[in-house]
């Protein structure tokens, strides 16, 4: 056991980054939410936009992350976050705004609110969890789930035929004029996390340029509803998901 | 005094909320209250404000809610089926307790209905916002004029309450000119709110505006304070005018545009000798349930007339308690009374 | 006192322009008034009305039955809205295209406004040649506050026909019997 000395005259290379709070998270074993959160904490500490920055939270099991940051928080209504975040950044332009939304909540009921912030290149920052399902209301099917996945409401496998392909959402908003920054990251391993710090980053800096609207998609675990134990399910990110969402930067801008 | 200059309803609501200090309007076309929208593009940009068009009433109300949650004056304007898409979101300014002004200009329906005067959202005006156990303050003007005034009343008022105000006119309102005097724009009072949100600038502790109280206990005290802030703008805000005979035989119910009617059919019914009295509703939530009372012990009869059919008359019938007989002359889906058909009408029940 | 005026015709003819400027007029004369147009739902060509009441009080209704004073435009309009005239009251026809009419109980001026206007030599003018007759034979409003209406409701860049209007107005005005 080290003494108080040592401790004292230890240099920390790691602690609980200033832009999360003590709360506890209540994420699930394997879930990659908590990942997520210190991302998105370490860039608004490292880029000293803590005191600035208010996070728009949404409708989906990240509905309580207004308790883990440490920074203003707005409840938006289920899909509506860009909405509301564009209406706290037109009438405090100073603000640093983003919001924090799942498949369910921006791949499906908010998609149309998603399109049109980052067609008007509102500058705001959307951080978008994309797990294949819909886990809050307990593993029903969301427009992101995989071909032959199973879910609560897709018993036999999604069915193309019935509920259509999965929606590739960056894809969808790369050709869109006002975006500025957007990529897809996944946080399996240690370079794939450095990879969506290095995006996370990115997309708050094109924000704080006032640059345009930027949207980093972290393909994220689900042990639960995927019935899988969390390292089968970082392996079935790496087999599956890749597969229908490869990673990649699709928007950069010039600073 | 400032010269008088012909302004429509829309225009007057507008420029009322820029004369307020409202710097902040979202909002998406529908007819009949198109005017309101393209006044605050054009005049926004003189002081500084920002005017949006958003992508359907649902965003409109989201964006509405983000720039209240700053503090500022912020305001969006819709017709009928408009506000019904933006119930969602009246709700969840409700829950968070934040203050807008939205203004319907009502039109026919239900469904698409028609571009016609109706009164047919009392109901939604004064029972909606929404799921949950809340509403908003409304008040429905029937003069351009008390548009202008009411824009500029409204935002004190919900910021006072914390709570969406409507302003609820109709078609005819919406776009009939009329004189109005205009006052000086103010500037916009500072944001300084211990709620409002923006970043936790100068140190001070997070601000979490929100709606989700999963602990019930809680979510039930929420509730509470929201209804204590209605019974305190029912004691403060509760609005009525009064007008005709002082002894009248019978006393007519209207809001609004039908009000309007009314004063002139009391008018001619008083060139035929006939006494008849106007209660007109200005605050229809709070609702003014004190005169309806105290004059049912008086006349023979109260005569509601609304472009609905019948929802004004229920609130009427819970003031006056079965005191007297309540009748009810109405049209709806667009169609608007005349002075004429309400004498007639008004002729049969007495 | 309370005057309601209602006016029909086609668009382009005119309508809405003749409603602001009577509202105008009753706004610099003192007066309290309310003013609205309503058209039909086709952008070009389709009906339209105004509806003007004035009062030396507070306006009460903005919605009329039966009026006192009717002008009409055009045959569509006569047809349509003859029957809308209070007994006694008056009637000021465009009889350049309603064509002659027939009127049981109320005044009826019939004014050929349309070749009238085309005479001073801009058809434009017509609606302005009805009212300046409605004005004159109905004496609820003064010709004298035409002008500062007019300018009022005239955009700026359209100032250099004020002449004209005056012209008109006043030659609609010398057809009152």
């Amino acid at each position: 056991m080290p003494d108080a000395q040592d401790l004292a005259d230890a240099e920390v290379v790691y602690r609980r980054p200033a832009a999360l709070t003590e709360v506890q998270m209540r994420y699930c074993p394997g879930c990659t939410h908590g990942t997520a959160h210190r991302l998105v904490a370490e860039v608004l500490e490292e880029l000293d936009l803590i005191d600035r920055t208010v996070i728009v939270v949404t409708v989906g099991c990240s509905v309580y992350a207004d308790k883990y940051f440490n920074v203003d928080a707005v409840q938006a209504a289920h899909g509506r976050g860009p909405a509301v975040a564009t209406g706290i950044k037109r009438s405090s332009p100073e603000s640093i705004v983003f919001t924090y939304q799942g498949d369910g909540d921006l791949a499906a009921i908010g998609l149309s609110e998603v399109i049109h912030t980052a067609q008007r290149g509102e500058s705001i920052t959307v951080i978008f969890i994309n797990n294949a399902v819909f886990g809050m209301t307990r593993g029903q099917m969301a427009p992101t789930t995989l071909v032959g996945q199973k879910t609560t409401t897709t018993p036999r496998g999604r069915d193309p035929q019935i509920a259509g392909m999965p929606m590739m959402v960056c894809e969808l908003l790369a050709s869109i004029a006002g975006v500025a920054y957007l990529a897809r990251e996944t946080m399996i391993d240690p370079k794939t996390v450095r990879n969506a710090k290095r995006s996370i980053k990115k997309a708050f800096q094109a924000q704080v340029d006032g640059a345009g609207f930027s949207l980093v998609e972290l393909i994220s675990t689900c042990p639960v509803w995927w019935y899988k134990r969390p390292l089968e399910a970082i392996a079935w990110i790496r087999e599956e998901m890749l597969e229908q969402y490869p990673l990649q930067v699709f928007v950069e801008y010039e600073a | 005094m400032s010269k008088r200059v012909m302004m429509t309803g829309n225009e007057a609501v507008a420029e009322g909320a820029i004369a307020a200090g409202c710097r902040y309007f979202f909002g998406y076309p529908i007819t009949p209250q198109n005017a309101i929208p393209q006044y605050m593009a054009e005049h926004l940009a003189e002081v500084g404000g920002v005017y949006l068009q958003a992508e359907s009433e649902l965003a409109s109300i989201n964006l509405v809610y983000g720039a209240a949650a700053t503090g500022a004056y912020v305001m969006t304007s819709s017709s009928s089926p408009g506000i019904s898409l933006m119930q969602e979101g009246l709700s969840y300014m409700l829950g968070s307790e934040l203050p807008c002004v939205v203004v319907n200009m009502v039109r026919g329906g239900p469904g698409l209905g028609n571009i016609g005067a109706a009164q047919s959202d009392y109901w939604l005006a004064t029972r909606g916002a929404g799921h949950g156990d809340g509403r908003c303050l409304t008040f429905a003007p029937h003069r351009v004029q008390e548009m202008y005034d009411w824009a500029a009343e409204a935002f004190p008022i919900a910021q006072k309450y914390r709570c969406p105000v409507m302003i609820l006119g109709d078609g005819l309102l919406a776009n009939m000119a009329e004189p109005v005097r205009l006052r000086e724009r103010q500037e916009p009072p500072p944001r300084d709110q211990d709620w409002a949100i923006g970043g936790r600038r100068n140190g001070r502790p997070r601000r979490i505006v929100n709606s989700l109280w999963t602990d019930v206990p809680v979510m039930e005290a929420l509730n509470i304070r929201i209804q204590e802030r209605f019974e305190q703008a029912a004691e403060n805000e509760t609005r009525w005018e009064e007008y005709g005979n002082d002894d009248p035989t019978f006393v007519f119910a209207a809001y609004g545009i039908s009000a309007r009617i009314c004063k002139t059919v009391i008018d001619r019914l008083a060139e035929e000798g006939i006494r008849a009295r106007l209660i007109r509703p200005v605050s229809l939530f709070p609702f003014p349930h004190k005169p309806f009372a105290e004059w049912a012990q008086r006349v023979e009869r109260i005569v509601c007339v609304e472009l609905s059919m019948g929802q004004f008359v229920e609130d009427v019938r819970l003031a006056v308690a079965g005191e007297c007989p309540v009748d009810l002359i109405w049209r709806t889906g667009g169609v608007v009374l005349t002075p004429e058909e309400v004498m007639a009408r008004v002729k049969e029940l007495l | 006192m309370r005057e309601e005026v209602f006016m029909a015709g086609t668009g382009g003819q005119g309508v809405v322009s003749a409603g602001s400027l009577l509202a105008e007029m009753a706004l610099e004369q003192g007066l309290e008034v309310c003013y609205i147009s309503v058209y039909s739902p086709e952008v070009r060509g389709g009906w339209v009305t105004s509806t003007v009441v004035i009062a030396d009080g507070e306006v009460g209704s903005p919605i009329v039955g039966e009026v006192d004073s009717l002008l009409l435009f055009d045959k569509r309009a006569a047809d349509e809205h003859l029957g809308k005239i209070r007994s006694g009251g008056l009637i000021v026809a465009n009889s350049s295209l309603t064509g002659p009419l027939t009127v049981a109980d109320a005044e009826l001026i019939e004014v050929p406004a349309t070749r009238m206007a085309a005479e001073l030599g801009n058809e434009q003018v017509t609606n302005i040649i009805l009212l300046g007759t409605y004005v004159k034979a109905r004496g609820v409003l003064q010709l004298s506050h035409f002008e500062a209406a007019l300018k009022t409701v005239l955009p700026e860049r359209h100032h250099k026909h004020i002449p004209l209007n005056i012209e008109a107005v006043n030659l609609g005005a010398e057809q009152v019997p």
